[in-house]
């Protein structure tokens, strides 16, 4: 990633920017005396947390997510969280999200186009929130958690069976807040204030080629519950896909009858994980009691099965519902099935993932959506079903089958907020920002362990200010000259930049090669490039010989082992 | 399995921070030693206080938290062009989780007022 640049805008003039001082993510501890951060229960020290009460220990979690999003993002200016712990009601863990959005201020990349608050301030260099209220303590961020939830308040992702760790879901709370975040509505397709988002300018639907800025209401509305066809379109992310998605997405492949699948699958957090290779077999129907201790339903396999005979050595199909899922593919294992598929009894799409811990079971399993479930068993009543349960190898896990894309988590039936603010949950390995946090998660938020920060790069954390939009920009941190440099040597070719981000001086750099140094080849790739561009009336004669004069006064500085100090072609 | 603890309420922990009065554009200069794995501005106390007074002194109501709308929301526009709208604590997102029936639990997030009250067990 090129070096961090702040852009000023002035008026229409775009001036060049240098580093600045970094921002710190500010921690506003909301609590009130002995409550929540200020709460004197005694604690023990856990997993690299070193503080002694509950209050501290609170704190040490929230300040070490401040610092990673801290050194990733680079913040010019301070990012002010109001945080609270409070009692949040059963179940819920906790909430953040940005408290303003701002649009059309100096430096926005996009006209027109909603930012988070934090973003706009990165990206004009000022804190808009305080410019416009006065306030200098005004926050950016709300975020309560749950004081009454039993947190794992460790720093090392080593949280105990049965405990939810919470560092992985501050940074992912956070990076909502941070810009991981439309302002759609997606059960209407309604935006906010009805206009775009920057989060929404790199949205795609693959099946009509529109981003969702682009779309009406209802096109959106429509575009939301399209599960696996929405993806996220910025140049940062796609980039990054392949340093960290592995090749394999769950499914059920049929091999016969022809025509039925594959499907896409949903894994188990119990038994082996899926392998390239998967488990093949004949697939059969498990069937068990129907009676009040085991269900209403004759294939939930809440009961031993009735007909293990045909189920052993092959691939059991049973019903979600009733009992857990643990209990059903026991139950299938005991009568000796070799792999489970849980067909799902509620829409869902895409499947979702099989909760539950048993360590006695040993075969794999995965859950289908209710209509591949219907489809399979229709096969299945036909005559004989023959598959495999595995991983695809031929994509990426988490990315589409038509672009290579990422993903985003379009759910059928829609869950706003949790439909397209995340990532899908096919990724693997898993990402921080999916809808669940999985136990596997790190606290890393950069490749090649994850794709969080490609794409705040994506809408602009790390703007150049070239005026090429970063989802689109291949060339971010591009150099800022007004005319291009080669080490020492300042030509008189103006830096021109392209549609895609790039200047006349990325190009010249890419004429350095792997090694990074000047000479022949280097002097020659120039000179080529000179003449193409002043073939293409980009450059003039006197400004592609000025050029090429420089590539050859750097490569002469290189051979000698020195510059001759800073000066112009001529 | 789900655990509840019940805190009690004690003198406010004042040690490992300071807090510092607000000076002209600096918010503030604290620092918080020996509480955390590096020195970070943290604000507490009475200017915390009165941060919350102003700005998230309210309960936390899911129906609220959860809104995709702006309706109700007034964009401000100041002189140079630039446009802000206060959420007023919508667009939220909410982290749950449910415990799985064999000692885990199922963690989402979400700022869906159905999804939420399944998650909940308000929704049946």
């Amino acid at each position: 990633m090129g070096s961090l640049l702040r852009v000023a805008f002035l008026g229409t003039a775009l001036l060049a920017g240098s580093a600045l001082a970094q921002g710190q993510i500010v921690i506003i501890n909301g609590d009130p005396a002995g409550q929540g951060f200020n709460d004197p229960t005694p604690a023990v020290p856990v997993g690299g947390n070193t503080g002694t009460t509950l209050g501290q220990q609170r704190l040490q979690v929230f300040e070490t997510a401040a610092s990673i999003w801290e050194a990733t993002l680079k913040p010019t200016t301070d990012i002010r969280v109001l945080a609270t712990f409070e009692p949040l009601g059963t179940n819920v863990l906790g909430s953040a999200g940005t408290l303003f959005i701002y649009r059309d201020f100096p430096g926005a990349e996009l006209p027109n186009t909603w930012y988070h608050v934090a973003l706009a301030n990165q990206l004009s260099g000022v804190d808009l929130a305080v410019a416009e209220t006065g306030d200098p303590s005004v926050p950016h961020i709300r975020a309560r958690f749950s004081s009454q939830f039993a947190f794992y308040f460790g720093l090392d992702n080593n949280e105990p069976a049965g405990t939810v760790d919470l560092l992985p879901v501050l940074l992912h709370e956070l990076g909502h807040g941070l810009g991981f975040a439309n302002f759609a509505n997606e059960a209407t397709g309604t935006l906010a204030d009805n206009r775009p988002d920057i989060y929404s300018q790199y949205t795609l639907d693959t099946t009509t080629g529109k981003i969702w800025n682009q779309m009406t209401d209802a096109e959106r509305q429509a575009s939301a519950i399209r599960a696996g066809k929405i993806v996220w379109s910025g140049v940062n992310v796609a980039r990054d896909v392949p340093k960290v998605l592995l090749p394999g997405e769950p499914s059920v492949t049929i091999s016969s009858p022809a025509g039925v699948g594959p499907f896409l699958a949903g894994t188990a957090s119990f038994g082996p994980a899926l392998t390239p290779a998967g488990v093949s077999g004949q697939i059969v129907l498990a069937v068990d009691p129907t009676d009040a201790a085991n269900g209403a339903n004759p294939n939930d396999a809440c009961g031993a099965l009735t007909n293990g005979a045909e189920v052993a050595g092959k691939i059991a199909v049973v019903d979600r519902g009733t009992c857990t899922f643990v209990v059903k593919v026991k139950n299938a294992q005991n009568a000796g099935a070799i792999a489970v598929i849980v067909a799902d009894n509620a829409l869902g799409d895409p499947p979702a993932a099989l909760g539950g811990t048993d360590p006695t079971i040993l075969i794999p399993a995965v859950r289908i959506t209710v209509q591949n479930g219907a489809e399979l068993k229709a096969a299945l009543a036909s005559g004989p079903v023959t598959g495999n349960v595995g991983l695809d190898t031929s994509i990426l896990a988490g990315t589409d089958r038509t672009l290579g894309l990422m993903k985003v988590a379009a759910l059928n039936p829609v869950a706003p907020g949790s439909s397209i603010s995340h990532y899908d949950s096919t990724a693997f390995p898993n990402q921080l920002m999916e809808p669940a946090i999985n136990s596997d998660l790190t606290k890393v938020v950069v490749p090649p362990a994850d794709l969080t920060t490609s794409l705040f790069t994506d809408i602009g954390w790390f703007s150049d200010g070239d005026g090429v939009p970063d989802g689109v920009d291949a060339c971010i941190g591009s150099p800022r000259s007004a005319t291009v440099e080669i080490g020492s040597c300042v030509s008189k070719a103006p830096n021109t930049v392209f549609f895609n981000g790039c200047r006349i001086a990325d190009l010249v750099d890419d004429c350095r090669g792997r090694n990074g140094r000047y000479g022949e080849h280097f002097e020659e790739c120039v000179e080529r490039l000179a003449e193409r561009l002043q073939r293409l009336h980009i450059l003039t004669k006197q400004q592609a010989k000025s050029l090429e004069k420089c590539a050859e006064r750097a490569s002469e500085d290189d051979d000698h082992g020195h510059g001759h100090g800073r000066g112009h072609d001529d | 399995m789900m655990r509840w603890s019940c805190f009690a309420r004690g003198a406010r922990r004042r040690a490992g921070i300071v807090s510092t009065a607000v000076a002209a554009a600096v918010l503030v200069t604290g620092s918080s030693a020996g509480a955390g794995p590096r020195s970070r501005r943290i604000v507490d106390g009475e200017q915390a206080r009165q941060i919350m007074l102003r700005h998230g002194g309210e309960a936390f109501k899911p129906e609220v938290a959860t809104s995709r709308t702006s309706d109700g929301l007034s964009p401000r526009s100041g002189g140079d062009g630039t446009v802000s709208l206060n959420l007023e604590g919508r667009f939220q997102h909410v982290h749950y989780a449910i415990p799985d029936g064999t000692g885990g639990f199922t963690v989402g997030c979400t700022d869906d007022l159905a999804t939420l009250r399944q998650a909940t067990g308000e929704g049946k």
